[in-house]
């Protein structure tokens, strides 16, 4: 009995210990992500002062789109 | 053929099916799941959907999604690189569930239902500006659709003709004034993408003594384009939505517990003033350049009924149509419109004349749940039984729990799943509040009347719009009328008011109907079938343990009446239910 209990709890543990560690990689990739995909992009866009969000004043802040009915295919696509 | 649409990821899941051009059935996940704003795949509402119709998803012939997520994953990223290191936090929370779900609504789709078909994807404010113009009952009409945030648009003005929809120009992320409410909702202590209605009901109590103030922030052009001071704002890069130099501006932001104060309802109402100038003044130019007359609204802005009551009073439009799930569950019949109609270029054949869209129960099924859980209950005799005996009960003040027909579309209950009450009484607001609602005290009751009548009640345009029918219209109420439905008359003394047809729901107008022949005023309270912080309720079994867990005096489900005191105490606590 005493075993089965230990196995038991063993097993939940072993467990619970994958989880965090699971996570603790997911967010050391998260961060390698953050810091070399968007981190990059970011440092060489803000040296040609691209911006990538309207947040300046504006003439007007509409943006023409004209968008109809397209090719079937381009509702296909998920972009 | 049958085109199923669905949206889901953000907020309010939810599920349209259309045969043949003909909206069938449409619900939130919400209602089966019992989780508020249930954001995940609306199985158990396609489930109901193909169900009401007898067929599976092998029957579907097109799955209409209704955004496309990689452009709204391109806009994320964009935020990001803009804001690098700064939304560290944010990306690291958030990136989990697009890796592992919202970029994989496709292949989620078509595991889940085993559908092997075409899944098209259409853009977020197409699909509401579809799901306005496309049952809307005008051959032409200008469309406009305000939101929080689509993929990248927050606001669209667009053209509906026939079966075409085009969005035609865009105000973009970050500028919205849907997320400039959010951040004032968030700001008052109220949750964002819930309460934006609680901080439109407070409005009525306050001066708009900060509106100066807010339009600093506002950069509003003649062409009817507005942008906004970026900086006032954390909602680009952070989990929270007003900055510090906004708390600055405006003082220190409210708990949720803490009491709502003078300062609280002037800021309220400065913010509904702003929102409904710069609407108005986009309405304007949207009519000065489609020379419409017709105007089809949608995106969660649309559901702001305050402004909504004062568009055809301050706009050159005619006519206006919003349907009620103007949020973005309406999304779902959007992009199941467009799909039939425009995509594959059939007519259109559906105006959308009543929110009885969701499932129903027979009078075998709710006698069925009464005997097998041994609840006490009589039966009516007819239909005009049922309707004397009903007003009898509201006449002696009791609170009336009314379950009938088909659950409603959109997030208003509108006479099946309502709660029923006397207007007359002028404690019955407080009587609803302690028994069942235990809402806010500044938040009004809605009053139901029929639509022939509600001109000598409430200054209503004449004709009635539709929306008025969805409980999308706020008009104010006659003076000589305050003191006499002190219930559904709020502090300014305006009325967020439904109208019923005949033709919408006869057993409702019918009990209006008996209410004014014996008190001359045929009005009742309308309120939502539920307590706080739960979703409306859907089955016989949520309705009953709703009653037997609050004060709800009877519950009128079907032809039978449930009396909660004959009924043993159930275990449920209606404290348990408020959790919002």
């Amino acid at each position: 009995m005493a075993i089965k209990d230990f196995g038991r709890g063993f097993k939940n543990g072993f467990q619970e210990f994958s989880k965090g560690v699971g996570h603790t990689i997911s967010i050391f990739m998260l961060l390698l992500a953050y810091v070399i995909g968007i981190g990059i992009v970011a440092v060489i866009s803000k040296t040609f002062r691209k911006n990538f969000l309207q947040m300046k004043k504006q003439e007007s802040y509409w943006v023409q789109r004209n968008l109809g009915k397209q090719e079937l295919e381009e509702y296909k696509r998920a972009f | 053929m049958y085109v199923l649409g669905i949206s889901c990821f953000y907020h309010d899941a939810a599920a349209c099916l259309v045969k043949d051009g003909i909206v069938v059935a449409a619900a939130e996940e919400e209602r089966f799941s019992r989780v508020k704003h249930d954001t995940g795949f609306p199985i158990n509402a396609i489930n109901y959907c193909l169900g009401s119709d007898g067929i599976t998803s092998q029957d579907i012939d097109y799955i209409g999604f209704y955004e496309k997520p990689m452009i709204k994953f391109e806009r994320l990223m964009s935020q990001h690189m803009q804001m690098f290191p700064r939304s560290l936090k944010v990306f690291v929370e958030s990136t989990p569930s697009w890796l592992t779900e919202k970029l994989k609504a496709k292949s989620i789709i078509e595991k889940k239902l085993g559908f092997k078909k075409d899944i098209l994807f259409i853009e977020h404010h197409m699909s509401h500006a579809a799901s306005s113009f496309l049952c809307s009952p005008f051959k032409s009409a200008a469309i406009i659709t305000v939101d929080g945030v689509g993929e990248w648009a927050t606001t669209t003005f667009g053209k509906g003709e026939g079966k075409e929809v085009t969005i035609l120009k865009e105000i973009q992320f970050p500028n919205s004034i849907g997320l400039l409410y959010s951040t004032f909702t968030a700001y008052l202590g109220f949750k964002v993408n819930d309460h934006e209605y609680k901080v439109m009901g407070l409005s009525a109590f306050g001066e708009p003594k900060y509106y100066d103030q807010i339009m600093k922030i506002i950069d509003m052009k003649e062409d009817g384009s507005y942008g906004m001071d970026i900086s006032y704002f954390d909602y680009h890069y952070k989990g929270r939505m007003p900055s510090n130099k906004f708390i600055k501006e405006f003082g220190p932001p409210r708990k949720r517990n803490d009491n709502v104060t003078k300062k609280h309802e002037d800021l309220a109402a400065s913010l509904q003033k702003v929102l409904e100038d710069i609407l108005m003044r986009m309405l304007n130019q949207l009519h000065a350049e489609t020379k419409e007359k017709n105007l089809c609204m949608a995106g969660g802005v649309a559901l702001n009924s305050v402004a909504n009551g004062k568009i055809m009073k301050r706009t050159p439009f005619k006519n206006i149509f919003i349907q009620p799930a103007a949020g973005d569950s309406g999304g779902s019949m959007g992009v199941a419109l467009y799909v039939y109609n425009t995509i594959l270029g059939n007519e259109r054949k559906y105006v959308f004349d009543s929110a009885s869209l969701g499932p129903q129960y027979n009078t075998e099924e709710v006698k069925n749940f009464l005997d097998t859980n041994n609840i006490n209950y009589s039966e009516f005799k007819s239909a005009g039984d049922l309707v004397k005996k009903t007003i009898d009960i509201i006449l002696q003040n009791k609170v009336i729990g009314w379950f009938q027909g088909r659950m409603e579309w959109g997030p208003r209950a509108l006479g099946n799943r309502s709660i029923l009450a006397n207007p007359l009484n002028s404690k019955m607001r407080d009587i609803l509040n302690e028994k069942v609602k235990h809402r806010e005290m500044f938040r009004p009751f809605a009053p139901v009347v029929p639509v022939e009548s509600a001109n000598n009640f409430f200054e209503c345009d004449d004709p009635v719009p539709s929306p008025t029918d969805y409980m999308l219209m706020v008009y104010p109420v006659k003076k000589k009328y305050h003191k006499i439905i002190p219930s559904v008359t709020h502090v300014d003394g305006t009325g967020r008011v439904q109208t019923i047809r005949k033709s919408q729901n006869l057993l409702y107008y019918m009990l209006l109907k008996e209410m004014g022949k014996r008190t001359k005023i045929p009005i009742l309270i309308n309120t939502s079938f539920n307590v706080r912080g739960e979703p409306i309720v859907c089955t016989p079994q949520d309705a009953y343990r709703c009653m037997m867990g609050t004060g709800i005096d009877y519950l009128v489900m079907n032809k039978f009446l449930i009396k909660r005191e004959a009924n043993e105490k159930d275990m449920w606590d209606s404290e348990k239910y408020v959790n919002d």
